[in-house]
């Protein structure tokens, strides 16, 4: 059974189970090779971001944040194995050409930011305020970490607004009364007979 | 009469006989607007019998386009042989002569542009307005923020096949609009969405230049985009419409975003954005230190999820079935933000991650948010593989819970987190909140909610004027801190959404044919596509009303919007939402007709003629014109009315009216009209102001009245300042009153009053300058 509150009683100390459960998840090998692959990636990544004690957001590189340190990582290792074209499988990172689209925030002058993401290899350098957006080289992650006027640096996630066809959603089959909808339902044959009527109007004025 | 055929001869006899009433008894009415089926086809004629849209064959191409525009025709264009444009009806009988004319017919589709037409032309009625007003958005330019333009390698189509069909403008474009996008910035890869929302905006809007920047890349990019597009020496766009979101965008705070949105916005820049397609995905709650650990990391306290009073839980069921997806695209608490130039960032860190039965973390997200300054966390996200079995029952899990926990800092007095995905459900604690958040909230915006085309008056017989979608955005966010970070004593809500448009539009690439229309074009599906329909509309009333800054262009579309008052929800239930202005669908569903565009003042000047001020205006089209009212001010005064012109009711055509002033004192003079319809509502234009200065050095009127009773004025002007004198003399040449003596400014009348003293008599004023002295003589009875 699932245990709907892990911190108090009658459950056992869960919530110290659960780090464990996290701690063995990034740090156990699996018999998958690919598998123990990205679980070495994620702990290195995490002892960047943590430091050696696995606990605090203190790591050695910590200001790149956990995404981009992975993302260092992996991008390391596909380049270490020949011809392996690298496509990160972290959603929303947006790499290409050994790039990787950055929102920098500075600690407080967005224009030293900017010279020194520059000076990293920053291209395409955008400022608004405090935020420095570009594209920076991913294995200059190490050093983006170390810049001191840099106060921190996110992916930036972005969506557009857009959805698939209307699934739950059909044409409302009575009037706005506040009722249930029905069913989908097909459209009304009358509308294909009645277009193709004007259609072959127009098409027999037009010629 | 041959070469206009029976059809053209029939209305031009029937306008010859009775004008143009004869023609709208023949083809009045407005029923036929509103019927769904045939509503993207259209009689040719417009609904004031004035004018009709035909296609005309030439037998001189080199000719036939000027021959016509000579007899009247608007909107003209012109591909190889063929003219297409409107004509006024009057003019058929000279156009049947012109030996330049092979051929013409009446247009029966001319209702949308290119291949693919739309149905938010059809749900706005932009079709009418463009037609009744001879309005298309010329002289405006609308462009898009989104992912791309044309970097799509998997889309349909192509800029170059879109421009081919017609369907976007551009060099090739068989309709002659050739001005091509101005594409600022195409430098991300997308999927080509702000292409399809350029589409949708030609449809409306066929006669607007467009242009497009990405909005990816980082929230400063996007910054930059809106200001290069909004740039007058860069991309010089009168409108601007965007689809995109950043995770990291504030909730509570106005970003960097809505704080350029406001700022074009006052620079002149009507500004669109899509309300969001999260409906009331969204939970929110205080902050409950439930005093137990966290589950990322054991230093952290976790967020209680029961109400006060309850049993502590630190844990949200939710079921993500198998093949679904669980997202929360942001989770943020009520801290200021780092993004935001001046001001503190977030002191609290919060963290967020999605558990099995187990406890075993299959999806984080953990930022040092407080060292970042950001008050986010996010994307966190999962998708159910089926291969997850932590209670090893044999059967693969679907319940898995949600964890905040805090890691560092005080305890925010709220947390909030909107969620997206599929096959997927909150199982508890699911309060369903507002989730319009960032540059859509700015003031200078219009957040546009989404209705499908298939819920609209003109597709569904059963909808008036609209249903919403089940995904459109709700409003009620409210703003906690200004711009230094500091908390706002009585939280800020603001009216969002603005507005609701059409979505799950045709084009030629961009989504998947809907079930719901009779063709086989792909839909645009989204408050992305509704936006847009905004913006278009927006671009026929700014060409119908030069001079209209935002402002007054989101007040036409506000005043005019038809209130919503149903939406669907994700089960497919048809639920009411209140009446009026409401978080839902804002001021309701946009319209386009020429009633909602209104009296168009396309010109308003004065000048001084002798010592009169003569007011011309033009009106590009009226609707329900009654006449317009002539109001005038003097200087500091109050506005009077010193005039009243009739106006044409409601005609097509432009038509230019002009008043004469009575003589004008010398001064500063203020002029507006005052616009009245028929129904009795009334609008004010801008103000002109005129400065009737001297011709010559000085001006003194009579003394009046005169004789002089009791007491009388007499007016005093200078060209020049100078020092001034007023005396009065008796006929022995004695001075008895002096009236004035010391310095008088340029052009700023003075009136004495006289009399008082004096016994009866005659005498004579003397008013002198260092330039000029006069003399009026008066005579005092008593």
């Amino acid at each position: 059974m699932p245990c709907s509150s892990p911190c108090s009683s009658p459950c056992s100390s869960p919530c110290s189970t659960g780090l464990l459960v996290l701690l063995a998840t990034v740090l156990v090998p699996t018999p998958s090779p690919a598998q123990s692959l990205s679980d070495s990636l994620r702990a290195e990544a995490l002892r960047d971001f943590h430091g050696p004690d696995h606990t605090g957001k203190d790591g050695p590189l910590a200001k790149a944040g956990l995404d981009l340190l992975l993302l260092y990582h992996k991008y390391r290792a596909a380049r270490q194995e020949d011809g392996t074209p690298f496509s990160p499988s972290m959603a929303g990172a947006r790499v290409a050409d050994g790039y990787v689209t950055i929102d920098a925030i500075a600690t407080t002058s967005a224009t030293q930011l900017r010279a020194d993401l520059t000076a990293l290899g920053l291209t395409d350098a955008a400022t608004a305020g405090r935020v420095v957006s570009g594209r920076l080289p991913i294995e200059k992650v190490p050093a983006l970490a170390q810049v001191e006027s840099l106060r921190g640096v996110v992916l930036p996630r972005a969506d557009t607004q857009t959805r698939g066809p209307p699934q739950p959603a059909p044409p409302v089959s009575a009037p706005n009364a506040g009722s249930a909808a029905s069913s989908p339902s097909a459209p009304d044959a009358n509308i294909f007979l009645y277009l193709g009527g004007v259609l072959g109007l127009f098409l027999l004025t037009e010629l | 009469m041959a070469p206009i055929g029976a059809d053209l001869a029939t209305l031009y006899y029937q306008h010859e006989a009775g004008g143009a009433p004869a023609v709208r008894r023949l083809f009045g009415g407005t029923k036929r607007l509103h019927q769904a089926p045939e509503a993207r086809y259209r009689a040719p004629v417009s609904r004031d019998g004035r004018s009709v849209t035909v296609t005309a064959v030439a037998a001189d191409p080199g000719r036939l386009r000027a021959d016509l525009q000579a007899l009247g025709l608007a909107q003209g264009a012109q591909v190889g042989a063929v003219v297409s444009g409107r004509l006024p009806i009057a003019a058929l009988g000279d156009a049947a002569r012109l030996s330049s004319l092979r051929g013409m017919v009446p247009a029966y589709a001319q209702t949308h542009v290119g291949r693919v037409g739309s149905e938010a032309d059809t749900a706005h009625r932009a079709f009418e307005g463009r037609a009744d007003l001879d309005v298309d958005g010329r002289g405006q330019k609308v462009c898009a923020l989104s992912d791309s333009y044309n970097r799509s390698s998997t889309a349909a189509t192509s800029a170059r096949d879109d421009i081919a069909s017609g369907d976007l403008p551009g060099p090739s474009n068989p309709a002659g609009r050739t001005t091509p996008v101005d594409v600022l910035d195409d430098s991300e890869p997308g999927s080509d969405e702000g292409r399809a929302m350029l589409q949708l905006i030609h449809d409306i809007a066929p006669g607007s230049e467009l242009g497009f920047h990405t909005a990816f890349g980082g929230i400063a990019t996007f910054v930059q985009g809106i200001r290069a597009l909004a740039d007058p020496n860069d991309g010089n766009c009168d409108i601007l419409v965007d689809d995109v979101r950043y995770n990291t965008e504030p909730f509570f705070q106005d970003g960097p975003l809505t704080n350029v949105v406001d700022s074009v916005a006052d620079e002149g820049v009507a500004y669109f954005s899509s309300a969001g397609n999260d409906g009331q995905n969204a939970y929110g709650a205080e902050f409950r230190d439930s005093g137990n650990q966290g589950v990322i990391s054991s230093g952290a306290v976790a967020h209680d999820f029961a109400p006060s009073g309850g049993a502590v839980d630190t844990l949200q069921r939710i079921t993500v079935r198998r093949g679904g997806t669980f997202r929360i695209f942001t989770l943020q608490w009520t801290d200021p933000s780092a993004l935001v130039d001046g001001s503190v960032g977030a002191d609290t860190d919060l963290d967020v991650a999605l558990v099995n039965d187990t406890l075993g973390i299959v999806a984080q997200s953990a930022r040092d948010s407080d060292a970042l300054g950001l008050p986010v966390e996010g994307v966190l996200e999962y998708t159910n593989t089926g291969a997850i079995d932590a209670n090893e029952d044999g059967v693969a899990d679907s319940t898995y819970h949600l964890v905040i926990e805090k890691a560092a800092g005080p305890d925010p007095d709220g947390v909030k987190y909107i969620h997206s995905g599929f096959n997927y459900e909150i199982k508890e604690y699911d309060p369903h909140g507002p989730t319009i958040y960032g540059h859509p909230m700015a003031e200078g915006a219009m957040a546009v909610a989404a209705a499908p085309f298939f819920n609209t008056a003109a597709y569904n017989p059963n909808v008036d004027p609209a249903v919403l979608e089940p995904f459109s955005s709700k409003g009620g966010i409210k703003i906690r801190f200004d711009q230094t970070g500091t908390p706002i004593l009585a939280p800020e809500a603001r009216e969002k959404p603005d507005l609701t448009g059409t979505d799950g539009i045709d084009n030629t690439f961009f989504g998947t044919d809907s079930a719901y229309d009779p063709d086989t074009h792909p839909n645009f599906f989204g408050t992305s596509a509704a936006a847009p329909n905004g913006a278009a509309i927006a671009a026929l009333i700014r060409e119908a009303n030069p001079g209209f800054g935002p402002a007054e262009v989101y007040a036409q579309l506000e005043a005019s919007a038809q209130d919503v008052t149903a939406r669907q929800t994700r089960s497919g239930d048809l639920v009411s939402v209140p009446s009026g202005v409401d978080f839902w669908s804002g001021h309701g569903f946009m319209q386009a007709t020429a009633a909602t565009l209104p009296v168009t003042l396309a010109d308003f000047g004065a000048v001084v003629e002798q010592k009169r001020a003569v007011l011309t205006w033009t009106t590009a089209g009226e609707t329900n014109n009654a006449g317009f009212g002539i109001e005038h001010k003097h200087g500091d005064g109050a506005f009077e009315s010193i005039g009243y012109e009739e106006g044409a009711g409601t005609t097509a055509d432009s038509r230019t009216y002009r008043h004469r002033t009575a003589p004008l004192a010398p001064g500063v003079h203020t002029f507006r009209l005052r616009q009245e319809d028929l129904d009795g509502t009334a609008t004010y234009s801008k103000e002109i102001t005129l400065n009737r200065t001297l011709s010559t050095t000085h001006s003194v009127s009579a003394v009046a009245p005169n004789p002089v009773a009791d007491e009388a004025a007499v007016s005093v002007v200078v060209g020049e300042p100078q020092d001034v004198r007023a005396e009065i003399y008796n006929v022995l040449g004695q001075q008895v009153a002096l009236l004035h003596e010391g310095p008088m400014s340029a052009n700023d009348p003075t009136t004495f009053t006289l009399g008082d003293n004096l016994q009866s008599g005659v005498y004579f004023l003397r008013v002198s300058g260092t330039s000029f002295t006069a003399t009026r003589q008066f005579v005092r009875v008593r």
